[in-house]
């Protein structure tokens, strides 16, 4: 049994079918790639998984749990976390800020403790913060701390949201196209934090349109387009699949064009 | 930074303790509204202001609180003090069943729904409610009591007042540093991001609905002895709209912001006393003016401030 699996899921917009019957599954310990052409259903896929979107059909089973349809915040707290294609963090807060937000959970302090300040409240809040200086300083965003996220560059705001999904100690990490926006340098230094992260023991579900980054990276890859799997495989037997070659590759090209 | 804002609470607090020796009792009954007009505005900064919700029926709980306390103590013949645990529970189970259904409308939806509740309690009290809030007169002569003493004496009240802002203003700054006021903020700015990191959007939304009707409840207790009278005037939807007012000009989540709002909307009018009506329009225009230069209040909020241990190395 894999740590996440698909089956079968189905998410239609009015009449329109974005995800038809899809189906895959996740070992512990992938770095596993999902790729198709733009507007193929993948951050459809992501937001089925990760709650945003409930599915018309199918099972999503995480540790043998259907998490279908559950609320958002409760599947962040089976330890499936996420980023943003489009980076969502809280902007006017400083990066510390953003990151403690990861902590939300873990922290045990109640909202009756806070309003009074009690023993247990300064303790549980000075744990979190140490945990966030801990992460920042993996991060590098030590030097970050306490500006706003807005004003901060793209490349570091990846860097604080990946930072803020770790706050959480997720067991599944969910990048919807972590390289989007990025220059070479970053997205090598992405997918080296990438490697360390998977090697820290956690899982990682990977969208991404830099196809040298994600055959570089993935053990698994499933290619969509038109909401359907069209194939799944490793990134060799991908790379050579005509399927895919015709349907992804092909585009990928006049993508690259724009 | 920090030292300033240190040395400008303690000037403003000084000045409120000492305030009564002035010994006039007209600008002492204003600088007490002052105090529990400030409670209200915070309170629905907590809803509006942090959480991002936008309540334009606060008054609602405001009037919840005095009423309970007149009904209590003029139709009961309770002390006046017994009145104190219902004024924050029963407002924030109100909060809690009349918020619940309603959160996750966007915000102009929220608006009208809250505008709503607040007629529909005004009607109620206006239309003496099961015999008990005494119709558009409202109710009258509260006996406050205790022990032999008088609690609407006018230094008395005063200090009750400022009392009340103290612990309110202790309340939300020990809100604002913990995990609570954060998860508001971050509610407010993005739920779909704080929901996929684990945070309940719908708990967090009617959590600040019941923790604002909580100290409005109060504010409403202390208002009720400060006149010994209650009136459903006092708890109209005018009366939102001007909290609401003064949450955006003062600035959304920021406690300096919302004292200066409740002083330039309530005691800047005293002040200039008279020029009559004359004062609204120039109020009118001044809202229009600072809505466009300031767009985030007079005094926005400022983040970034962390627990020392964190910068430092």
């Amino acid at each position: 049994m894999g740590l996440l699996e698909l089956k079968g899921v189905t998410k239609v917009f009015g009449g329109v079918v974005a995800m038809d019957k899809l189906s895959f599954k996740v070992d512990e310990g992938d770095i596993y790639g999902i790729i198709g052409p733009n507007g193929a259903g993948k951050t459809t896929a992501f937001n089925c998984i990760t709650g945003i979107y409930k599915p018309e059909e199918g099972e999503i089973i995480w540790k043998g749990e259907n998490i279908a349809g559950m609320h958002p915040c409760d599947i962040a707290g089976k330890g499936i976390v996420r980023t943003f294609q489009n980076i969502r963090l809280f902007g006017k807060m400083s990066v510390a800020e953003n990151i403690i937000s990861g902590r939300h959970q873990k922290s045990k302090q109640t909202w009756f403790q806070g309003l009074f300040s009690t023993p247990f409240y300064k303790k549980d809040e000075k744990e979190n913060w140490l945990k966030v200086k801990d992460i920042m300083k993996l991060m590098g965003l030590t030097e970050y701390a306490t500006i706003p996220t807005q004003s901060l560059a793209y490349g570091i705001q990846r860097r604080v949201e990946i930072g803020r999904a770790l706050a959480t100690e997720p067991e599944l990490l969910i990048l919807d196209e972590p390289a989007a926006g990025l220059n070479e340098k970053e997205t090598f230094e992405l997918m080296e934090l990438i490697k360390r992260i998977k090697d820290s023991g956690i899982t990682i579900l990977l969208i991404e349109h830099d196809m040298d980054m994600v055959m570089q990276l993935v053990n698994k890859i499933t290619v969509i387009n038109f909401g359907k799997k069209i194939s799944e495989g490793d990134p060799d037997f991908i790379q050579n699949d005509p399927v895919v070659i015709e349907a992804y590759l092909g585009s990928a090209e006049d993508e690259e064009d724009e | 930074m920090k030292n300033k804002s240190f040395i400008g609470y303690a000037v403003l607090f000084a000045f409120l303790a000492l305030f009564p020796i002035t010994n006039d009792p007209r600008w002492l009954t204003v600088v007490t509204t002052f105090c529990i007009y400030s409670v209200v505005a915070l309170s629905l900064d907590i809803v509006l202001g942090r959480a991002g919700m936008f309540d334009m029926g606060h008054a609602l709980f405001f009037g919840m609180g005095a009423y309970i306390t007149a009904i209590m103590n003029v139709h009961f013949g309770l002390n006046i003090l017994t009145a104190l645990p219902l004024v924050i529970i029963i407002p924030a189970l109100f909060a809690i069943v009349l918020s619940t259904p309603i959160v996750h409308l966007r915000g102009d939806y929220l608006l009208v729904a809250t505008i709503g509740m607040n007629i529909v309690f005004e009607q109620a009290l206006k239309n003496d409610l099961l015999g008990l809030t005494g119709g558009p007169n409202g109710i009258f002569g509260l006996d406050a009591t205790v022990f032999g003493f008088y609690l609407d004496d006018g230094i008395t009240i005063y200090y009750i007042a400022f009392f009340l802002l103290l612990l309110t203003l202790l309340l939300i700054r020990n809100l604002e540093k913990s995990k609570v006021g954060r998860a508001l903020h971050y509610v407010q700015e993005d739920p779909i991001a704080a929901e996929s990191l684990g945070i309940s959007t719908r708990f967090y939304r009617v959590f600040s609905f019941a923790l604002g009707a909580a100290l409005a409840g109060l504010a409403g207790f202390v208002f009720s002895i400060q006149y010994a009278a209650v009136s459903p005037e006092a708890f109209n939807f005018m009366t939102s709209v001007i909290f609401f007012a003064i949450v955006l000009v003062g600035g959304k989540a920021s406690i300096p912001g919302i004292l200066a709002g409740t002083f330039i909307m309530f005691v800047l009018p005293e002040i200039f006393r008279e020029f009559a009506t004359a004062r609204y329009f120039v109020f009118g225009l001044a809202m229009v003016v600072s809505m466009v230069l300031r767009p985030e209040g007079m005094l926005p909020a400022k983040y970034g401030k962390l627990p020392k241990y964190v910068t430092e190395d």
